[in-house]
């Protein structure tokens, strides 16, 4: 049979050069026109996440993303806090506490964290907190960050505090990869109304007391997830970490002294006539 | 011809569905299934991808250079999984979040390819985009018949609102660990399959 025309090595080039082409302009295109409501969606998950732990949002409440958004604005103010030291900080080199992503910050600086069994790699030299403010702009609650490691990957989420800097009023996890049922568990409503009223600290002492163990009784522990001693150890591993020296430790002691630092209002706007002034430095 | 796309349509939902008889795309039915919700969107994917495959392969299928034509209907496929994959993201974030990577794997989800090749290079684009929604379907309804088991015994739930309350949240019904876990999708597919065989003993193979 005689080769046809399709069957030469130019045709068959040109043939995947247009599927190509054709195939990605296609993807581009989507990943484009897409790409403002995914970042959107993505940080507006992360604000529910946050409202959740902080009590102004139950599970099932269905709000419309700007709604969420205007809530988290209003009552939740981010403040950056140095960790070494336990000092509240305006900004971090010019970036503001909003924008401020202490993660990924660490991750570019390459600051390494001290070995731990959170398995946290990164460490950020400024943390970012959460205040929960009432109509006075009083501090309710303070809500840090958590992440580390369970069974099959990174727990990311939040722990929120009440403002003597010892009693827990609520966790989340906003991203997690454990067995559902199982380790996946951590985000049953039950299990985590367990949480509330725990004291994080021994009782005048800067030890991490709270823990995640079987059987769990007293007001520093809380009951292990049945079926998922890996995922609960790692709880317990990420609130030592986070929670002591290296992490809000020297802050939260600091809280338990004095109270919440007062807040550092961020700069209204963007604008270059005020520059922040730096405070408690 | 109205018979004909009919039976296009409706074939692959029981006599050749491609999970049950053709035994096709299992590892995303174990995968998806832990809850109704993911398995619906699941499901919704994946005959939105084979519909569009087939049809734009079909479109195409006189022109597709034979030495190349794997590669071809697979940059088809993987690019309509991404944008599916980002329209998901955009849209229905939660669950999204929740399908992670196997939305992404619907590319190697061997329904689409096996339509592709089996199907779409032979016919005519509007009888394949058929047959592409036949074949969806029946993956479909095992996805969530499965899902739908899967949810109720193992969370007392059926799309996360509470049919049996749990002993944890003070009713009486103690959950079924085992629904919750790959393993039961297994057996339940093999209900599924053993159902159907006895509705229609052709499948049978011969011994």
């Amino acid at each position: 049979m005689a080769t046809s025309k399709k069957d030469t090595p130019g045709y068959i080039a040109g043939f995947a050069i247009a599927v190509c082409l054709v195939c990605s302009l296609g993807v581009s295109g989507a990943a484009i026109f897409l790409k403002d409501r995914q970042t959107e969606n993505a940080t507006v998950d992360r604000q529910k996440k946050v409202l959740d732990v902080a009590g102004l949002l139950r599970p099932d409440q269905n709000l419309a993303n700007a709604e969420i958004q205007g809530l988290f604005e209003e009552r939740l103010v981010p403040q950056l806090i140095n960790l070494e030291t336990g000092e509240p900080v305006a900004d971090v080199d010019g970036v503001g506490p909003v924008e401020y992503e202490p993660m990924r910050a660490a991750q570019a600086a390459g600051n390494t964290a001290p070995p731990n069994e959170a398995k946290v790699r990164f460490l950020p030299e400024i943390g970012k907190i959460y205040y929960l403010v009432d109509d006075k702009r009083a501090v309710k609650k303070i809500i840090i960050p958590i992440e580390g490691y369970g069974l099959w990957g990174f727990l990311y989420g939040y722990l929120a505090m009440e403002a003597d800097g010892t009693t827990i009023s609520g966790i989340t996890y906003y991203k997690h990869a454990e067995t559902p049922g199982l380790g996946g568990e951590v985000d049953n409503p039950v299990w985590k109304g367990s949480w509330k009223g725990k004291k994080a600290f021994a009782e005048g002492s800067a030890d991490v007391a709270i823990a995640v163990v079987k059987n769990a009784r007293g007001e520093h522990q809380v009951d292990a997830l049945s079926g998922a001693t890996i995922t609960s150890r790692g709880v317990t591993n990420m609130m030592n970490f986070w929670l002591g020296e290296h992490g809000f430790g020297p802050f939260l002691a600091k809280v338990r002294e004095q109270g919440p630092p007062p807040i550092i209002e961020a700069a209204s706007s963007p604008s270059t006539d005020t520059p922040a002034k730096p405070e408690g430095t | 011809m109205a018979k004909k796309a009919k039976e296009v349509l409706f074939d692959p939902l029981l006599n050749s569905n491609p999970i049950a008889v053709q035994v096709l795309g299992v590892c995303s039915a174990l995968a998806v299934t832990s809850k109704l919700e993911t398995a619906i969107v699941m499901s919704i994917a994946l005959t939105v991808v084979v519909a569009l495959s087939n049809f734009s392969i079909s479109l195409i299928r006189d022109r597709i250079p034979s030495s190349i034509r794997i590669i071809v209907m697979l940059t088809i496929i993987a690019s309509l999984v991404i944008i599916t994959d980002q329209v998901l993201k955009a849209f229905v974030y939660d669950v999204a979040t929740q399908l992670s990577v196997f939305v992404g794997l619907i590319i190697t989800n061997c329904i689409v390819m096996g339509r592709a090749e089996a199907y779409a290079m032979q016919n005519e684009p509007w009888p394949s985009f058929i047959d592409g929604v036949g074949n969806g379907l029946g993956y479909s309804l095992i996805l969530i018949s499965v899902g739908f088991v899967r949810e109720l015994f193992g969370a007392g739930k059926v799309l996360g609102i509470s049919v049996m309350p749990l002993v944890t949240e003070g009713g009486w019904y103690t959950p079924n660990g085992l629904m919750v876990l790959s393993p039961a999708a297994f057996f339940l597919i093999a209900v599924a399959i053993w159902i159907m065989r006895t509705i229609n003993p052709t499948l049978v193979e011969e011994k």
